[in-house]
Order: C-alpha cells, then sequence, then structure tokens
C-alpha cells in the first residue's frame, strides 16, 4: 500500500522532537545551508541518503595499472555513484537521459569537475530580454556579495580577465598556467576572434583557510585525498558538527515532506537505507536539497489532500521545465606538439582555460541564449579513448600514437537548452522503488533552437581547431553527447515572481507553503551555459541568510 | 618490475629481458584455455606488437582480458566466438578482419588495457603523472605563445 504523506503505517517510528531545521541532503546545496544555519544558532537535523566517504580511503594516488593489483587483493575504491539497480529510474527509451547521482555526504561535490563560473545580468536577465518562459527574480546585483562570500570560503582560482558573460572576482587564488596545448588553443582562438580567459575552478593553487594547497596530481576525478578541492563534507560539514547543532541520519532515504492541517510542512517521512524500515522525524521548516531530481520526486511523491499534485505546487510548475546544457567534444592534435616528450600535464586536473560566451555580442542569432566552452583532456593524458578512433594496427600505429600523446587539444562546448514544459521529471503512473515509494520517470528531448545554436557550436570549435592547423579525429557535425551528461539537472522546481508560473520566490521557498524552502539546483529559472555549483552555493547561502532572519523574525 | 621511471631505451630493453627470463605465469587462466589464451596473446600483439618497448603481450594485455572474461561471463563467449573466427595464422586473422566488429572489439580493448600498463602509459607513453609536485610551471615555451 501506498502511504500518502499524511498517513503512517501504524507500526512507523516517530521521533516526537520537533527540531528547528530539517534539510535533506547534503552536497553543495544542503551543506551550505547546514553550515549557514548552524554558525547562526539554529540546530539542524540533516537527512542523507549515504553516509560519509573518508578520504583516507580515495585511491587518489593509485597508478592505472595498481588498481588491477589493488582488486585482486579484494580492495575497492570509494563507490561514489548509486547503482540504479539499487536506485532506478525511468527515461524515455527514444531519448535517454542519464542521471549521475551521488548518494552520501558530500554528493556529487566529491567529484565534481570545480569549474566554478559567476553566471552574470547576460544569463539573469536572457529570458526577460528574449522572453522566453518566464524571467528570474533576481539579478546579478543580488547574488554578487554572495559569490565573493562562496569564494573566499571555498577558494577560487582563476584570472582577472573577466568579460560580460563572466563577471570576476576580487578573491581568486593564483590561476595555475596553461599547458603547452591550452597555449596553442588560446593563441588559435584568438586568430578567429575569440578571447579565452584563465580558468575559475575551487581548487587551491594556495593554502587558504588554513587547507593544504593542490599538489598538482590531476586525480580530482577519483576525490582529493588531501581535500585541496571544495566538497560539502570537509568544507562545510566538518565545520557546522564544530558548533555543536549538526545532526546528520546517515543512510536515511527520504521519501516525502509531510504536512500538518495548517498545511504547513512539519517533518520528513524516509527509510533506513539499511534496515528499509520507514520513520519519521519532525521539523518546524524543511529544506529540500537533494539535487535537482531527486528533489523534484520526494515533491511530487509528498501527496496529500492539501496538495494533491505534490507539496507546493499549484501552480504544476513542479516536474516540468527540466534543463540543462546540449554538449559535445572535438578533438585534434598540435602539429607543434606530435612527436615530443610527454610532460606531466595534470596541473589543477581539468582544463586551466575557459572560453566565456560571445554570440550575445556582434550581429543577432537566429537562436535564443548561448555557449562557452570547456577542454579537459588537452594534453598528455591517462586514457587513450581517442587512440581507438585512429585507422591501423601495428609497430607503426603504435609510433602514430605516441607521437601525438602529448598533442591531443579537446574541446567540450556547452550550450544553453532553453525550459521546455515537456522537459519534466514524473512520478505518476512509474513503478515503486523497494520501499514502495514512486520512482521517478525523465522525459527530454531537446529541439530547434538547441538545432540552430549547435551549428554555430561546431563551426566555432572547427575553426579553431582550423587555425590551430590540428591533425582532427573523426567528428559528426550536430552530434551531441547523451542527454543528462552534463549533470547538471534545473529548473524543475524554478523561482519567480509569479505563483502562477514558478513554485519558489526569490529566495527558494516555496509560494505555497512558505516553511519549506529547495536550494539546489531545481530551483534555477533557466540553466545558462555555465556550471551551476557556484551558483547554488551561492543561492543557498543566500536563502539560507534569508530563513534565519525570518526565523528571528518569528515569520516562519 | 621496478617501478622506476624507465628513460632510456637501454633501460627498456634490460627491464624486458627480465620480464622474458621469468617463469610463465603461473596462475592458470581464468575464463580461456591454455590454447585460446596463446592465441589471444598473440592477436593483441598484432594490434600493438614489441617495438623497442614492450609490446601488449609482454604487457599481459590477453592475461587481463582472460581475468574480464572469468568475472563477465557473456563478455567472454563474446571474446570466445572471436578467437574462433579469428583463428589460424594472427597476422592474417587480423587483416582479414579490418572493418568487422571482431576487429573493433580486439583493437579497442587492445587500445584500452595496454595504455593502463606500467607498458603502455609509462615505459611506452612516458607518461610519469599523478605525482606530488610542489609547483606548477605549465608551459614555459616562449614559442607557444
Ligand atoms: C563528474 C562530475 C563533474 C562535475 N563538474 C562540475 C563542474 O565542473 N562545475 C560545476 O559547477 N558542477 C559540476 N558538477 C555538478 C555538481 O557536482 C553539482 O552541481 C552539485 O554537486 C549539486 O549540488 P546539490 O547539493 O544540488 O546535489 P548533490 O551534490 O548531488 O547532493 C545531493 C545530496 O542529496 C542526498 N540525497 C539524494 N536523494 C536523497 C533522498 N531521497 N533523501 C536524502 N538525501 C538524499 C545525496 O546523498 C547528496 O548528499 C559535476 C558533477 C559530476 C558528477
Ligand atoms: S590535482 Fe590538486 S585538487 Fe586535484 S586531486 Fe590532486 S591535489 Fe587534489
Amino acid at each position: 500500500m501506498m502511504n500518502t504523506a499524511n498517513q503512517a503505517a501504524p507500526n512507523v517510528q516517530r521521533s516526537t522532537e520537533v527540531h528547528e531545521v530539517i534539510v535533506v541532503g547534503s552536497g553543495a546545496a544542503g551543506g551550505m545551508a547546514a553550515w549557514n544555519l548552524t554558525r547562526q544558532g539554529v540546530n539542524v537535523l540533516m537527512l542523507d541518503a549515504g553516509t560519509r566517504f573518508r578520504r583516507t580511503q580515495f585511491w587518489s594516488h593509485v597508478k592505472p595499472w595498481e588498481a588491477r593489483e589493488k582488486a585482486a587483493l579484494g580492495q575497492k575504491p570509494p563507490q561514489f555513484y548509486v547503482d540504479t539497480k539499487e536506485q532506478p529510474y525511468l527515461t524515455d527509451e527514444k531519448n535517454p537521459f542519464e542521471l549521475v547521482r551521488v548518494w552520501g555526504r558530500g554528493g556529487k561535490t566529491n567529484v565534481w569537475g570545480r569549474v566554478s563560473l559567476r553566471y552574470s545580468d547576460v544569463d539573469f536577465e536572457g529570458p526577460a530580454k528574449d522572453g522566453w518562459e518566464i524571467p528570474w527574480p533576481i539579478r546579478y546585483k543580488d547574488i554578487a556579495p554572495y559569490y565573493d562570500r562562496v569564494e573566499q570560503l571555498i577558494g577560487v582560482c582563476g584570472g582577472d580577465d573577466d568579460q560580460d558573460s563572466l563577471p570576476g572576482s576580487k578573491f581568486h587564488l593564483p590561476a595555475p598556467a596553461p599547458r603547452c596545448g591550452e597555449r596553442m588553443i588560446m593563441r588559435a582562438a584568438k586568430q578567429v576572434g575569440i578571447s579565452l580567459v584563465a580558468g575559475r575552478r575551487a581548487v587551491l593553487t594556495k593554502e587558504h583557510n588554513g587547507r593544504p594547497k593542490c599538489h598538482f596530481c590531476g586525480a580530482c576525478g577519483k576525490g582529493c585525498d588531501i581535500g585541496a578541492f571544495f566538497n560539502s563534507s570537509d568544507y562545510l560539514l566538518e565545520p557546522a558538527f564544530k558548533t555543536g547543532r549538526l545532526k546528520v541520519l546517515d543512510n536515511a532515504v527520504v521519501a516525502r515532506v509531510l504536512v500538518g492541517d495548517d498545511g504547513l510542512a512539519n517533518g520528513v517521512q524516509y527509510f533506513d537505507r539499511t534496515t528499509r524500515e520507514e520513520r519519521r522525524v519532525y521539523a518546524k521548516r524543511v529544506i529540500v536539497a537533494a539535487s535537482c531530481i531527486d528533489s523534484t520526486r520526494i515533491l511530487l511523491n509528498s501527496k496529500s489532500a492539501r496538495y494533491p499534485n505534490g507539496i507546493g505546487n499549484s501552480s504544476d510548475v513542479i516536474g516540468h521545465y527540466l534543463t540543462e546544457q546540449v554538449r559535445f567534444h572535438m578533438y585534434g592534435f598540435a602539429p607543434e606538439l606530435i612527436g615530443t616528450k610527454a610532460q606531466n600535464d595534470d596541473g589543477i586536473g581539468g582544463e586551466h582555460i575557459y572560453l566565456p560566451r560571445y554570440n550575445h555580442r556582434g550581429a543577432k542569432r537566429d537562436y535564443l541564449r548561448g555557449f562557452g566552452s570547456q577542454f579537459w583532456n588537452t594534453g598528455a593524458q591517462p586514457g587513450l579513448f581517442w587512440a581507438k578512433q585512429m585507422p591501423g594496427y601495428g609497430a607503426d600505429f603504435k609510433k602514430r600514437v605516441k607521437d601525438r600523446f602529448p598533442a591531443l587539444m579537446a574541446m567540450h562546448p556547452y550550450g544553453e537548452v532553453l525550459p521546455y514544459r515537456h522537459n519534466r521529471v514524473r512520478v505518476d503512473g512509474t513503478p515503486n522503488d523497494q520501499y514502495g515509494v514512486p520512482i521517478a520517470k525523465l522525459e527530454y528531448r531537446t529541439g530547434e533552437n538547441e538545432q540552430r545554436m549547435l551549428k554555430e557550436m561546431y563551426a566555432m570549435a572547427e575553426s579553431v581547431f582550423h587555425a590551430a592547423k590540428a591533425e582532427m579525429l573523426p567528428f559528426t557535425r550536430g552530434a551531441i553527447d547523451s542527454y543528462g551528461s552534463a549533470i547538471h539537472e534545473h529548473g524543475t522546481c524554478r523561482m519567480g515572481d509569479d505563483p502562477k508560473r514558478s513554485a519558489l520566490n526569490k529566495f527558494n521557498q516555496m509560494h505555497d507553503v512558505k516553511n519549506v524552502f529547495v536550494m539546489d539546483g531545481s530551483s534555477f529559472t533557466t540553466a545558462s551555459e555555465k556550471n551551476p555549483t557556484l551558483t547554488i552555493l551561492a543561492l543557498a547561502w543566500r536563502a539560507s541568510d534569508y530563513l534565519a532572519a525570518e526565523m528571528k523574525r518569528g515569520n516562519v | 618490475m621496478s617501478d622506476a621511471f624507465l628513460t632510456t631505451r637501454r633501460d627498456a630493453l634490460v627491464i624486458l629481458a627480465g620480464a622474458a627470463a621469468l617463469p610463465a605465469q603461473a596462475a592458470p587462466p581464468k575464463f580461456f584455455t591454455e590454447a585460446e589464451l596463446a592465441h589471444l596473446a598473440k592477436l593483441v600483439d598484432v594490434i600493438l606488437p614489441r617495438t623497442d618497448t614492450p609490446g601488449a603481450a609482454d604487457a599481459q594485455v590477453h592475461v587481463i582480458l582472460d581475468e574480464r572474461c572469468g568475472a563477465n561471463a557473456a563478455l567472454g563467449a563474446r571474446w570466445r566466438e572471436l578467437l574462433g573466427r579469428m583463428s589460424g595464422d594472427p597476422e592474417a586473422a587480423v587483416k582479414a578482419a579490418v572493418d568487422t566488429p571482431d576487429f573493433k572489439l580486439l583493437k579497442d580493448s587492445t587500445i584500452d588495457v595496454y595504455y593502463a600498463t606500467r607498458e603502455g602509459l609509462r615505459q611506452e607513453l612516458g607518461w610519469n603523472a599523478n605525482t606530488y609536485l610542489p609547483e606548477w610551471k605549465g608551459c614555459t615555451h616562449d614559442e607557444h605563445r
């Protein structure tokens, strides 16, 4: 039997304590909310679907060949990614959406790419100017002070080479010098009139707030064994524990937000991931921050007589307008580097350069919004996927691969996808998970606007490689990486000024249910072409400041 | 084999000679028969042969593939089909298979596995990263600006 939000099975364990604030999820959004509230004297109960990943067990310095030796001894690296066998979701077979989830303290920030770009008013004003869907309820000036604070707290390296589409920061740590191949990309881009900037990344290129600096090992994707890049567990939860005001329930998979007779939220229902038991905990305020898709699923499953459509969803926008970016990958070899000796190209892991959006300048385009580009994998990087795309075999092939190893130039343009109502997360009519809770189904496809933008994205990428006189790997114009692969889901519980067309106000507070806040990427009105986490952190800081102030005023 | 970074061709050859002197690998195959494994060693060596650096078989690519097949029966069945079709003279078998799914599987797997071994990644390509550097210099070549 499915329990609706307000009917508990008789044997469900309930704690009678009413907490000040419940936070669901411990990633960028939940971690920030918990850190900011506890330091302001608020007691927080956090529920997280996993447990802590211990840095001492990361495989940051396990070489590729050592992985096999360790596996033979029965050792395993931390299992960051959620297995869909345990936690399934549905997707459209014709348009599959790849959902990447990390459950456990810190969420995806344990392994994130760390690219940290401020949104600009080109982003915040976009929808108001072009009229596609609702406008953002905030502008750059509303969030700029929070970007400043976040950067000072977590440490973001970068240059002072700002552009109108990429606002800068007084607080950047030193930018690492580009690799050889990146210099060649910069030079080539300049020839075609595009100016690249130093990458902005949440990596400590010098000691910061007592945390050790990066030792340039390039292993970030395996987790950093010294914590030299921001992850929510070390940077936010640990200091929050020190206040004595944070309690965390690990392995607590939240299913629903519970509602009282007054229409306000009064707690959450969750399932213990180890025992599968249903439990309930109560609070005066609930912050949902389980990352975009999981938060949306929780909200839509929180059905009650009062909120038949899911909590806070009188506008019927929750679950709709799922958006991220279209992206592709193009590779070529820098002629000057072919046949040279391989260097240590690790750096801070990921690229040291960035191509900011420029298409809002110059002639008006036949599509809306814009794109930027990243360049990871440039240089002598392990993982020779590209060699498979080169023809031939044998001794000559082996030599050609070796010669090209130092010379790879990689480009990964990201283009904003418009918010479409038909792109959605749904839970109606989907099967239940092992706890009896409906799973999410993702329906997603991009449209003509993205097709047109992709034409320019491809033309741009080709022109840069052409200017670099690169020897190209094969590519298909217009092809894109799988939906979801950007791992930047947004929009399914969007903020806006109009309660009929948005679920949250500009402080991430539900229009309908004043004591529920949704703080992750689902709150974004649009996706922009940029990576979202810096903005998620800034919005969560701002929203939790507002919540703390409203609590003091007795308003919530 | 020592973990030292091999810089010169001479070092590489010394190590190779050392490797050749070792007794044949002791553990029995996890999936293939001895004969299948021996043939697979020849096939992967056609893709990436021994030159002045180790080849795919020197790097135990066939043994690693055998381990993977031992852990995944469907994968093993797929490879056994391939071996059935690519029997006989290894050079000729690979040449005849070019453009087939068998060739793609053989080539892609050999590349994936070989360039993740000490021999492939460190010795052949000269990769010596994932270390602890006190400073990051980046590109220091004026001509690259
Ligand atoms: C490989 C990779 C590279 C990336 N690169 C970048 C990048 O370069 N720049 C960038 O800005 N972003 C990047 N991202 C995205 C970035 O990680 C996310 O934007 C960010 O972590 C989102 O924060 P969040 O708090 O919304 O969600 P998450 O960090 O995913 O945290 C969600 C939390 O909710 C918990 N949770 C989930 N469901 C439940 C439930 N039902 N009950 C209780 N708890 C639950 C999880 O355990 C987790 O703690 C990358 C992500 C990945 C995986
Ligand atoms: S490159 Fe720096 S941030 Fe990345 S894992 Fe290594 S030490 Fe950590």
